[in-house]
């Protein structure tokens, strides 16, 4: 909006603002000669402080995953063990258990399948972790998001699971069922 | 509007644009802009440093986060290829970090 400008708009500033801006600058100018701070240069500290800092982020990042690397590729044990989870002739046709394998921390479930024999897998589903149920079709079952594993061969048939149910291997002796070892897929 | 005005600032995207000038020569050629030797030219190079390993920071965090899974579903087999990735990346960070030591000038 134009407004139209007056002579007395156009006069310099009376003395005492002046004088008053001019304390002011001095008074500023006081104050940063007590404390001399380079702000320019702190700009650039900061920023290469961040850069710093990223870097040094960058290179545990990498540690990290080398440390894991090295954990992952540790050599193993056998890790065999005989556990016994059932009698031979228990269970019947479509019959399940669940058992402690290899410790009362970690479960497995044994399947008498039609057609198959006895058949046993890890009862940890490969998406989040939650125990499935043997459904009686040949189906693994998990409650948790609806994943479907085939029970004849653990892979799975539908969900969120990527991945088969590891495998638990099976021994029979003297008319008793043991797990044996557990072979990740 | 009139054709005559058109033609008159057709060779300007904005007749307030101030007038365009080449960046000054260095002495290899051309320097990438007028403030480039001098402050703001090095705070925008560090700027650009602290992107690109923010960049590279993100990429290794994806990669350790599939590194972890894979190590706790048992399955170890990509485990050295994902530190060698996060590898490449550390390199790329200290590449970016340290390839552009030029000093200050003063401008």
């Amino acid at each position: 909006m134009a407004r139209e400008v007056s002579p007395k708009d156009q006069q310099p500033p009376v003395p005492e603002d002046t004088e008053a801006v001019a304390q002011q600058k001095k008074s500023q100018e006081e104050w940063r000669e007590e404390f001399p701070y380079p702000w320019d240069e702190d700009e650039i500290i900061t920023r290469r402080d961040t850069l710093r800092f990223l870097l040094a982020g960058s290179g545990a990042l990498f540690l990290a995953t080398g440390a894991l690397a090295i954990i992952g590729n540790l050599p193993k044990g056998e890790n065999v063990q005989a556990v016994p989870i059932a009698k031979v002739g228990e269970l019947a046709e479509n019959d399940w258990r669940v058992f402690d394998f290899p410790d009362q921390y970690a479960q497995g479930i044994l399947i008498n399948l039609p057609g198959k024999g006895l058949v046993a897998y890890s009862d940890v589903c490969t998406h989040l972790s939650c125990a499935v149920v043997y459904q009686g079709n040949g189906k693994l079952h998990c409650p948790c998001h609806e994943g479907l594993f085939d029970a004849a061969t653990g892979n799975v048939l539908a969900g969120p699971p990527i991945r088969p149910l590891p495998l638990i291997q099976l021994a029979i002796h003297n008319g008793t069922i043991y797990a044996v070892k557990e072979v990740p897929r | 509007m009139n054709s005559n005005d058109n033609t008159q600032y057709r060779h300007k995207a904005n007749p307030d644009d101030p007038p365009v000038k080449l960046p000054p020569r260095g002495p290899k050629g051309f320097l990438p802009g007028p403030n480039y030797l001098g402050l703001r030219g090095r705070t925008a190079i560090v700027q650009g440093q602290v992107y690109i390993v923010a960049v590279v920071l993100i990429v290794q965090l994806l990669v350790i986060t599939d590194a972890l899974y894979e190590l706790l579903s048992g399955r170890t087999g990509s485990l050295l290829w994902l530190a060698f990735v996060s590898l490449i990346g550390f390199a790329l960070a200290l590449l970016v970090a340290f390839w552009p030591r030029r000093r200050i000038e003063e401008s």
